[in-house]
């Protein structure tokens, strides 16, 4: 789960009709922690019955909540472990180095740091993107001849320890 | 124009009569050179000149000037101007060898254009060709910057397919064009650009981009993105190195990859600024 996916209006929203009084989001090593303050202005009967139905629904809501944390918290883990390299600058994402030749890494490849990546080419400079770290390729994030952002995940490497 | 009689004092030049391409060599050999930065490899014939995806650049000897720059710059921030940086050096070294003493200069009837990024074009037909591959370290960037010119071609030394698309100094001027002449020309003016670049003079590169290519500015060209195809109006190259182009519905967008197909304009870059 990305923040960008996140419709914070719908959060709040949420927390409101819940009552659900603190939660925390994470996306990689950044975290948000929201929390709502609650006032204690119901009536005896409509506390109970409100503290009632938020038994019911806040408790549904929160087991939710949690999973979703747990989620989070476990792809957290996952980005831990691996090492992300990301783009550099804006460009055009190449797996090899001309059209007809191989690929430079594929998915499960032990790579040593300094190894080429892949190309980024910009400008119709082609920029060959290293790895600074040694390990294994897990993930290749994005096709080739695809477009890229500045910093956008390109590959995910397990290293080695 | 006494200093273009040599090489900058600062530059190792590697001169060789065959390589399969002075960016390949460069690349190859960069553990042994990479302590002699900035290098300038240069050869008389390339027997597998590339250009970008392994396009084919023709390489006979002496025909043309196969050169290959390799140094570094400090931060990649710069990458995107490079291309820019490298073209208008280009341009301004052909410029130079054609106002040599016994060549004629005013009444010159051709100019040189920059049709973004880096192509050169004289008279609408390419002239010469840039190809930049960079490695990019940790905490600098090593540039291997390879520029091919066309100066002693006859219609005749190109093949068919180029026959309408390229020319050479030669054919323009009718004159034969020294390769250690234009050499020595090109690695003066290159690192008085790269210099610009590197002190951050950003304005004046962008400037002179935009002036060299002032013969594009509000005209209809086609845009190649990929397998996408474009028709839009160009207008001008933004402050970081990107084209600007207007679509049909009148919004103008930046692109930083890409390729302009080939333009019947005449070049006049007098005119603008």
């Amino acid at each position: 789960m990305k923040f960008k996916d996140v419709d914070l209006n719908e959060l709040f929203r949420m927390m409101e009709e819940h009552d659900v009084a603190e939660i925390v989001l994470k996306d990689g090593k950044t975290a948000i922690e929201v929390k709502r303050n609650r006032e204690p202005t119901h009536t005896s009967d409509s506390a109970d019955k409100t503290d009632a139905v938020q038994a019911e629904t806040g408790g549904a809501v929160e087991g939710e909540s949690n999973r979703e944390s747990n989620t989070l918290i476990t792809e957290q883990k996952n980005n831990e472990k691996y090492h992300i390299v990301e783009a550099p600058l804006v460009g055009t994402f190449y797996l090899s180095p001309a059209p007809d030749e191989e690929a430079f890494v594929e998915v499960g490849d032990q790579v040593n740091s300094g190894d080429v990546l892949c190309i980024v080419e910009a400008m119709k400079s082609m920029n060959e993107i290293q790895t600074d770290v040694s390990g294994v390729i897990k993930e290749i994030c994005v096709d080739n001849a695809e477009l890229v952002e500045f910093e956008q995940p390109l590959f995910k490497i397990e290293t080695n320890v | 124009m006494k200093k273009y009689n040599m090489y900058p004092g600062f530059l190792e030049v590697i001169e060789l009569e065959s390589c399969d391409s002075t960016n390949n060599y460069l690349k190859k050999n960069y553990e042994q050179l990479k302590s002699r930065l900035p290098v300038l490899i240069t050869a008389a014939q390339q027997t597998r000149g590339r250009g970008r995806r392994d396009r084919t650049w023709q390489s006979q000897k002496y025909l043309g000037l196969y050169s290959t720059f390799g140094f570094y710059l400090e931060s990649g921030s710069k990458l995107p101007l490079l291309p820019l940086t490298a073209g208008i050096s280009v341009i301004e070294t052909l410029n130079k060898i054609t106002r040599f003493p016994g060549n004629s200069d005013g009444g010159r009837d051709f100019e040189f254009g920059l049709k973004w990024p880096n192509d050169i074009l004289a008279g609408n037909r390419k002239i010469s060709g840039i190809l930049i591959e960079n490695t990019m370290f940790k905490e600098k960037v090593f540039s291997v910057t390879g520029i091919g010119i066309n100066l002693n071609h006859t219609t005749e030394n190109f093949p068919g397919s180029l026959k309408d698309t390229a020319t050479s100094l030669r054919l323009i001027t009718g004159k034969t064009g020294k390769i250690e002449k234009v050499n020595k020309v090109l690695s003066h003016i290159f690192f008085s650009w790269l210099a610009k670049l590197k002190n951050n003079e950003h304005k004046e590169i962008i400037e002179q981009a935009n002036r060299y290519s002032g013969f594009l500015k509000d005209r209809p060209i086609t845009f190649h993105q990929d397998d996408k195809i474009t028709s839009a109006i160009f207008r001008g190259i933004n402050n970081d190195g990107g084209i600007i182009l207007e679509g049909r519905q009148g919004t103008e967008k930046i692109y930083y990859s890409g390729e302009i197909s080939p333009v019947s304009y005449v070049i006049n870059n007098k005119d603008k600024k």
